[in-house]
């Protein structure tokens, strides 16, 4: 009797562990499939694509878009990514620096009226963005800075308020009882953020920076508002500006094949950082 | 209720209202003067007290809420000394640590440090090293890096930092321990880490704030008999906050006993433990409590609940008409000094300035409002000052309720006294309950209305609601008057 | 405190350095190696005819030189391919005064810049030209003008035609000896008729699913309905007197037929299928037998290398009572209000609308038929050596009956809301007469301003 008991609660746990195996397995595939799409298309032979050929795998493989990409208008591809790099990359570690000095402003230093500007601050959020772009844009058209990458990193860089409140809700939690032992120890206050807290709130940090950079890597109205000159293109213009109105439609497999290099950084990134997202929160030295 | 009662009632709380509202403007003005005042002396040139190294002098912290957490507190610590600041929780001990160490700013008064006067220096230019007590440990650093951190942020050389660390590792033994993390240590390894940051600095002046709370009985008791041997092998000036009156007796070189923020006695050990100051001390000091028993006194002799008397000596009779004589001129003065005039602070706190929440607004419209305390005007505590001189006038004169103080110690069976004490008459008394804790019993038995405690040693076995015995040892009793709580003898 | 000291330097650093970019930058209009004035035209990312439109700013810059001027054309083209983008970018540019001073624009735009005062008025140059003799004054006007003034040079004249894939319809004559389907119509006044292009249409339908092969592909918005109603004796939307006359005869008819080949023949593609790969990718991959389209793909057209052979017809009639007429999109060449350089940017543009320039971009077949009377030979002569040598008179004879779309500041909005309901009715959600007085309501309702 005993074997027999034992067998059907292994057959259920069985049972569900199958069951949820495969919802999980079919949500993975719907969230892959796009990406599958998107590299399959890239080495797709262009004239099948245009001929409307929509099979799910083929063997029929070529590298023609890809060398069309890395062809068109001489490589520009490459200064594409140099500057979209030079972007993203100055972008984020100045949001992080800014922000996270911000957020541990807020969170730790007391100082008279913290409270209303950070409730202010926090109150912007709600200001969509499409409302500032364009008065920003005359400032920046103002000081003469349009045609240049500044007006793509400085405003980021000057003001994230998504970053400080989210950094703030971090530091919030690291005990006071460490910053006051900080204290005792003899630490300035710069001392304190660069040793103490920001090691702390590394997994927060990460994943801003990601989001940072992502935003920045992606964002097409900024960038074509702001940039002219064919030398200062970036991916996500460069994308557009192969997706031409030519009588062959759009040259499908080309474009595929640009989107999957413009994925290729972002995916680096996110396996090399893949760790500090899993990871959770160091226990604290408190008891 | 009658129409006049209603109306006497509603001018009464008008009154109160208006009491209340003349008072508090008056602590504000306080308040302010207060601080205008301590601005104005901090600009004269200060000079730190001969032969001390570590003094308070007339330490307030006052909160911005006008909640006052140290009243007047003066102490001068020697060189090399390990005073505890005992007392339970909510006196204002860690507040006073606080404020030495800097973490908290000093409202009045002057604390000087080695020589220098230290009230507007920060954390690091007081050189002193803290022990806290949930550690805060640095989580993301090995136990190396913990200890080292405060050298390197002073920018010591690298070999000395190392030096200095192995060499408070290996007096702390956490030698195999340098490499871990502090998530990866048990409660008493992190305390010795805690330790041990403050050992590296070789500061002036260690403080540790209630380091041992967070640990279990047994690793207590062994913590504590290392900190002992560390402050020797140290021999550096330490002041040690804890509640535990245990840890305060077996570690101290002085005690320093507060209570609401007020000190009730500074002394050694002996002197606490021998001679309490008040109730209070009498009471915390000591495990279990002293027994506080209620006695007339008249003419010399102490008469109990239960017709049992006790004459006192020549001495005693003598300091007990000069303590109340003491005690005339004392109130008497302050009366003279219209203390009476300064706003009633125990009232007050309870209703200090609190900021308005508007949840909390909203509710208390729907509560009913709970039945507050009348405040005392002048009038009323002019009256009660006056009330207290008449009581000492008629301690002096004729007879009185006293408090009689014995420790349980001081108890023994009949016959189990030891040579050195002086047994008084015997008292017969019905045991309650006899805890036996294997070497002695803790007899707590019936004397009348209240219980005495006595310990007796187990040379037979006691039952409860068995008769017993006891006699008192006349060396060791106390009186204490109950009006303001102080220590006759 | 030594960082602190490093934190406030590096801040007064950055400060001053935006304080003296911004002031450094002020100088005068953009002046090359040689002196003369650049002025920069803005165009979009169309690689179809841009090789025209470039070719077209070097035979003006020659010229300029040849003419001892003092502005050279830079041009400046717009990283994308929708018109809405490039007007956010123009838009930018106007506000921000930088970037291009004079530009091309799609028509539809028009009516938006006007209303928001960004164009340069441009009736002085536009007298020049035509007392010159050598424009007709019929072409310019339309959406740019306003009051009596003109903000906008027309870059050229782009109507519709009908291509087809003769390759197709010979494989299907040959297979269907007695059934045999007549290439459609290149002759504006005995076009093929609705009828006949339906009948066409459902012949060359075959096949199911993913590798089905459409016979037509006509698009049933708004700004062509137009010319069908007219083809079928209608109006072009609003009558002489300016009312709107949608819900009449000849729209329900136009709108009848575009369902019934949608849905009863199955052989025009609906929306799904036109998602997956656009009209014109499918046209040339021989996936549809015949494509309603503009002549601005004629560059590529006449360069197609692929394996079909492909032939031009006449926008098709209701029956033979009518003769053919097409929608015509007349692109502007507009110059900025705020300009600093409004001598240059004029000297500029009568560069552009010189004989030689316009030559240049229609010896490519870019613009499509050259507003300059004596250009349009030119257009039809290149033609010479493409594919569609045959066809170049069927191009030529469409330009002369031409509509216009009545854009205007609403118009917009008002088609916006049209092809929101489109989609409804192609799968049969609404009947067509409810899509068509819906259609006719929208524009009654943009006229008073409603929307």
């Amino acid at each position: 009797m005993k074997r027999l008991k034992l067998k059907r609660m292994t057959k259920r746990q069985i049972v569900s562990v199958i069951l949820i195996t495969i919802v999980v397995m079919i949500a993975a595939i719907f969230c892959l499939f796009p990406f599958y799409w998107m590299i399959l298309n890239s080495l797709k032979d262009p004239d099948l694509i245009n001929q409307g050929d929509t099979s799910l795998f083929t063997f029929h493989l070529t590298w023609d878009s890809y060398k069309a990409v890395f062809s068109y208008k001489n490589g520009l591809l490459w200064r594409a990514y140099l500057n979209s790099l030079i972007i993203a990359v100055t972008s984020t570690i100045g949001t992080l620096f800014t922000s996270s000095l911000a957020a541990f402003a807020f969170a730790k230093i007391r100082f008279k009226g913290s409270k209303p500007i950070y409730g202010l601050f926090i109150a912007t959020l709600m200001i969509p963005g499409q409302v500032t772009m364009l008065p920003l844009f005359m400032i920046f058209a103002k000081l003469h800075w349009t045609n240049t990458f500044l007006p793509l990193i400085i405003p980021g860089v000057m003001i994230n308020t998504y970053g400080v409140f989210m950094l703030r809700s971090f530091i919030v939690t690291i005990p006071d009882g460490l910053l006051e032992a900080a204290d005792v120890d003899g630490c300035s206050w710069f001392r304190k953020y660069f040793r103490i807290v920001l090691p702390l709130i590394k997994p927060a940090l990460i994943t801003l920076g990601l989001f940072s950079f992502i935003g920045s890597w992606n964002s097409y109205m900024t960038h074509l508002i702001y940039l002219s000159d064919e030398s200062l293109t970036t991916i996500p213009l460069l994308i557009a500006g192969l997706k031409e109105q030519a009588m062959t439609g759009v040259v499908w497999g080309r474009m595929m094949a640009a989107t999957t290099l413009s994925v290729v950084p972002i995916a680096l990134i996110y396996l090399s950082c893949k760790k500090y997202f899993v990871q959770g929160i160091a226990t604290t030295g408190m008891k | 209720m009658d129409k006049n009662e209603k109306a006497a009632e509603k001018q009464l709380r008008k009154q109160e209202a208006q009491e209340l509202k003349r008072q508090k403007k008056l602590v504000e003005e306080q308040y302010a003067e207060m601080l205008e005042r301590e601005e104005a002396r901090r600009k004269e040139p200060k000079t730190a007290p001969e032969g001390v190294y570590l003094s308070l002098q007339n330490v307030n912290k006052v909160y911005d809420n006008y909640v006052q957490a140290v009243f007047d507190f003066n102490l001068d610590i020697a060189e090399h000394e390990l005073i505890v600041f005992v007392g339970p929780s909510g006196c204002g001990k860690s507040t006073t640590l606080r404020m030495i160490a800097g973490l908290e700013s000093i409202t009045t008064g002057d604390l000087y440090i080695d020589g220098t006067w230290c009230n507007e220096k920060t954390a690091k230019e007081r050189d002193v090293a803290m022990v806290f007590q949930n550690y805060a440990l640095y989580p993301h650093m090995t136990v190396y890096d913990n200890l080292a951190f405060g050298l390197q942020t002073r920018k010591y050389a690298k070999e000395d930092i190392d030096a200095r660390v192995r060499k408070a590792a290996e007096i702390l033994q956490i030698t195999e321990l340098l490499d871990r993390l502090p998530k990866q240590l048990s409660g008493g390894q992190m305390q010795r880490v805690a330790l041990g940051r403050a050992i590296v600095r070789e500061a002036k002046v260690y403080l540790m704030d209630e380091p041992l709370s967070n640990l279990d009985a047994k690793l207590r008791v062994s913590m504590r008999s290392e900190i002992i041997n560390l402050h020797k092998q140290l021999n550096a000036t330490t002041v040690y906050v804890t509640h535990d009156q245990t840890e305060a007796m077996t570690m101290a070189s002085r005690i320093v006993v507060m209570k609401k923020g007020y000190i009730q006695q500074i002394g050694t050990p002996k002197e606490v433990y021998d001679a309490p100051a008040n109730t209070f001390v009498a009471t915390f000091i000591g495990a279990p409590a002293m027994n506080l028993i209620e006695c007339e006194y008249e003419d010399g002799t102490l008469r109990f609940g239960d017709g049992y008397t006790l004459p006192l000596s020549k001495e005693q009779q003598a300091r007990h008409d000069e303590f109340y004589r003491e005690r005339i001129e004392e109130t008497k003065k302050r009366i003279e000094d219209k203390e009476y005039e300064k706003p009633d602070m125990s009232y007050l706190l309870t209703h200090h300035k609190e900021k308005f929440n508007l949840w909390k607004f909203i509710k208390s419209l729907f509560k009913p409002s709970r039945e507050k305390e009348k405040i005392k005007t002048p009038q009323d505590r002019l009256g009660e000052l006056e009330a207290l001189v008449a009581g000492y006038e008629a301690c002096l004169s004729g007879g009185h309720k006293l408090l009689f103080g014995i420790r349980p110690e001081d108890v023994y069976e009949e016959g189990g006294a030891p040579s050195s004490a002086v047994p008084s008459p015997p008292l017969s008394l019905k045991v309650q309950i006899a805890e036996l804790l294997g070497s002695e019993y803790q007899v707590h038995a019936l004397w009348g209305e209240t219980e005495l405690i006595a310990k007796c040693k187990t040379a037979r076995e006691i039952a409860d609601g068995s008769d017993i015995a006891l006699v008192l040892d006349l060396a060791k009793t106390h009186l204490f008057d109950p009006a303001s709580t102080k220590l006759i003898f | 405190m030594k960082a602190k000291k490093l934190f406030a330097t590096f801040t007064a650093l950055c400060l001053a350095a935006a304080v003296g970019s911004s002031l450094c930058a002020c100088g005068g209009p953009e002046t090359d190696a040689e002196g003369n004035v650049i002025v920069t035209m803005t165009i979009i990312n169309n690689q179809n005819q841009n090789p025209g439109w470039l070719a077209m700013i070097e035979t003006a810059n020659e010229i300029l030189k040849e003419k001892g001027e003092k502005v050279r054309i830079a041009e400046e083209t717009v990283p994308t391919e929708s018109w809405d983008d490039y007007y956010m970018k123009v838009n930018s540019n106007i506000l921000g005064e930088i970037g291009g001073t004079i530009g091309r624009i799609a028509e539809s735009h028009i009516p938006l810049m006007v209303e928001k005062n960004q164009l340069r008025d441009l009736t002085s140059l536009k007298e020049k030209l035509v007392s010159e003799g050598a424009f007709p004054e019929e072409v310019f006007g339309g959406v740019a003008e306003k009051d009596g003034k003109y903000y906008g040079i027309p870059s050229g004249k782009q109507h519709m035609v009908l291509y087809y894939n003769k390759t197709l319809i010979d494989e299907y004559n040959a297979a269907h000896p007695g059934d045999a389907i007549p290439y459609p119509s290149g002759d504006w006044d005995h076009p093929s008729t609705f009828a006949e292009i339906r009948s066409a249409a459902k012949k060359l339908t075959s096949g199911e699913g993913a590798s089905k092969k459409y016979g037509l592909s006509i698009g049933p918005f708004l700004a062509y309905a137009g010319m069908y109603a007219v083809n079928s004796g209608g109006d072009n939307i609003f009558n002489d007197k300016g009312e709107c006359v949608i819900a009449s005869d000849a729209f329900y008819n136009v709108y009848d037929w575009f369902i019934g080949m949608l849905r009863e023949d199955g052989s025009v593609p609906n929306t799904a299928a036109t998602s997956t790969l656009d009209a014109n990718a499918r046209f040339l991959g021989g996936n549809i037998a015949m494509l309603v389209d503009g002549i601005w793909q004629m560059h590529d057209i006449c360069r197609y290398t692929g394996n079909y052979e492909i032939g031009i017809a006449a926008i098709p009639v209701l029956n033979d009572s009518y003769t053919a007429h097409t929608t015509n999109f007349s692109d502007q060449f507009w110059a900025a209000r705020n300009s600093r350089t409004p001598k240059e940017d004029f000297i500029a543009l009568e560069a552009l609308m010189s004989a030689e320039a316009i030559r240049a971009a229609a010896e490519l077949q870019v613009g499509g038929i050259p507003v300059r009377a004596d250009c349009v030979d030119n257009y039809a002569n290149s033609f010479a050596n493409t594919k569609l040598k045959d066809y170049a008179d069927v191009v030529i004879e469409g330009a002369k009956r031409t509509i216009n779309v009545p854009y205007s500041t609403y118009y917009n909005i008002v088609d916006q809301q049209i092809n929101n309901k489109l989609t409804i009715w192609m799968n049969g959600g609404m009947t067509t007469r409810d899509f068509v007085d819906f259609m006719d309501e929208t524009m009654k309702k943009g006229m008073e301003g409603k929307l």
